[in-house]
């Protein structure tokens, strides 16, 4: 048990929003975070953030703690690309169990979608310069499509499969007033939709997008006191394959992910098994990411993925429930920040037409670096 | 034209071909490349290979290693294909390209390239490679994978 709870949570616009810097979505995210949170923004003592990856910023943190005004005892950025948000979240936790911070803000904002090709502050190096992109192999989904014909390859899990996640997650996002992607997405639709690095199709890969979302972290007495629907952080863990984006070979010819030893330690932590989680919100690169990740962190055996997927158990009234805000694949494409979002506004009930009825304990994932980091969060409103 | 308008909703969309910039731990890899030898780095101290290069070994930490010849024979671990220029307007005249995991049979790394093959069928997961060197232009050349026998995994 971790005695921090999230007590208020922010997103902001998301989509292809061109004009919008990082920066300014990184600001809105957070202010509607604090906000949500009832403080003054000067109670905040900790501010987290990620380095940008275009508009490459010297000291980004401490930027963002100018701009809102804040003098932070705490302030540094995070980056383990899609893992981030749940690394965050560790790390607010660990400076409020440790006194070192009140209330700590995890704040994101991104807008790859409508600057990526504009060099204008210059691109991060991302390290696959010169043994991968040479060889026109797309950081992310490239990779992912490797794992995924292995996969594939190994424990006959098919397309079709990976087509009912895209399906799923595209209904929740269908009902969800900040997702980019609610048009209706039909199986026939996925199974016409062109290969763009098969095995993948169109609708296995995530979008880019522009957008922001925060988080406040606290104390669990305080958020006891001081806010209605805190969500307590039951439990955290993290784990590194050992590899980086620089080189994903290692990566890609293995059916297992760190997602296993990182939620076994989220488990452990929490005192749970799989079979207590109500719902699970996955970070979705891609369709096959959500596959192997069933399989890691337990909610069926290794290799069942596509089978498990096939039962429909991913939907509103399936097993477990999957992304019911629509994910990267078919919300936002934001580092898995959304993720948290929603999964604390499932855990209070306010998820509206997203909402799964009865949900009190949720798993949240990150994945960074293709599968070389992942982090996971286990959230719940169930009474400590 | 259809095409182009969803692959700039993706991430890695570079203007050209990005090309590797040889520098003080690849450019004997790259120079060994031009001269059509495959060279891979093994550890002097506990004789692990390790691909790609890197200035210490991962397995005991030693700094120093003696460049091997590999004969570039292995199999294929997995592979993608590539339908889209996802990876930039530059990968057009190319599709569709195959992206391909090689493992090499005598130092045993995971290596990274294209499989180039005429025929798509003859793709697939244990599919025997033997290297080959394409020139991009006079500097720098690029090893690459083709299937070992014409007719091997036909069946």
């Amino acid at each position: 048990m971790t005695p921090a709870a999230i007590v208020g949570v922010g997103e902001s616009r998301v989509g292809r929003l061109r004009g919008m810097s990082a920066l300014r979505l990184t600001l809105e995210a957070a202010r509607t975070a604090i906000q949500d949170a009832g403080i003054v923004a000067s109670a905040i003592d900790g501010v987290l953030t990620r380095n940008l990856d275009m508009d490459v910023t010297y000291m980004h943190s401490q930027l963002v703690a100018q701009h809102l005004g804040l003098k932070p005892r705490f302030t540094t950025d995070i980056n383990l690309g899609g893992a981030t948000a749940i690394a965050m979240l560790e790390q607010a936790a660990l400076l409020i169990t440790t006194g070192v911070c009140q209330l700590v803000l995890c704040a994101y904002g991104e807008n790859r979608r409508t600057s990526w090709a504009v060099p204008r502050h210059g691109r991060i190096k991302m390290g696959n310069e010169d043994f991968e992109e040479c060889y026109g192999l797309t950081w992310g989904m490239g990779p992912h499509a490797l794992a995924a014909q292995h996969h594939m390859h190994v424990f006959g899990t098919t397309s079709r499969q990976l087509g009912m996640i895209a399906v799923a997650q595209r209904r929740y996002a269908s009902q969800n007033p900040n997702a980019d992607l609610r048009t209706p997405l039909s199986l026939e639709d996925y199974e016409r939709s062109p290969l763009l690095i098969a095995p993948l199709r169109k609708y296995d890969l995530a979008y880019l997008f522009d957008g922001g979302a925060a988080v406040v972290v606290a104390g669990l007495p305080w958020a006891r006191d001081h806010t209605a629907y805190p969500v307590s952080i039951l439990g955290l863990g993290q784990a590194h394959s050992g590899d980086h984006l620089t080189y994903c070979a290692p990566m890609v010819t293995t059916t297992t992910t760190p997602a296993r030893q990182s939620g076994d330690e989220a488990f452990r932590t929490a005192g749970m098994g799989p079979q207590d989680i109500d719902i699970a919100l996955l970070y979705d690169d891609t369709t096959y990411g959500v596959l192997v990740q069933l399989e890691d962190y337990g909610f069926c055996p290794k290799g069942e993925g596509g089978a498990f997927v096939e039962a429909g158990h991913l939907g509103p009234v399936g097993a477990l429930p999957v992304n019911p805000h629509g994910g990267n694949l078919s919300q936002a494409h934001l580092d898995g920040m959304s993720h948290i979002v929603a999964a604390v506004r499932q855990l209070r009930g306010v998820a509206g037409r997203c909402q799964v009825p009865g949900a009190s304990v949720a798993l949240v994932s990150g994945f960074g670096g293709v599968f070389a980091a992942s982090a996971t969060a286990i959230l719940g409103t169930i009474d400590l | 034209m259809r095409e182009r308008i969803h692959v700039e909703m993706w991430k890695c969309h570079t203007i050209g071909q990005q090309l590797p910039i040889p520098d003080e731990e690849s450019q004997i890899f790259w120079e060994g490349c031009r001269r059509q030898r495959l060279l891979i780095q093994q550890c002097d101290h506990c004789q692990t290979f390790r691909f790609p290069p890197s200035p210490l070994c991962r397995v005991c930490l030693g700094s120093l290693a003696t460049w091997h010849e590999e004969p570039g024979q292995g199999q294929v671990l997995t592979f993608c294909v590539y339908h889209s220029e996802i990876a930039g307007p530059a990968w057009r005249v190319q599709l569709p390209y195959t992206v391909v995991v090689v493992q090499l049979w005598y130092s045993g790394v995971k290596v990274l390239s294209h499989l180039v093959c005429d025929d798509p069928q003859l793709v697939r997961i244990g599919l025997p490679v033997r290297v080959g060197f394409e020139a991009v232009h006079a500097g720098l050349t690029l090893p690459k994978f083709f299937p070992l026998h014409g007719a091997e995994g036909v069946s």
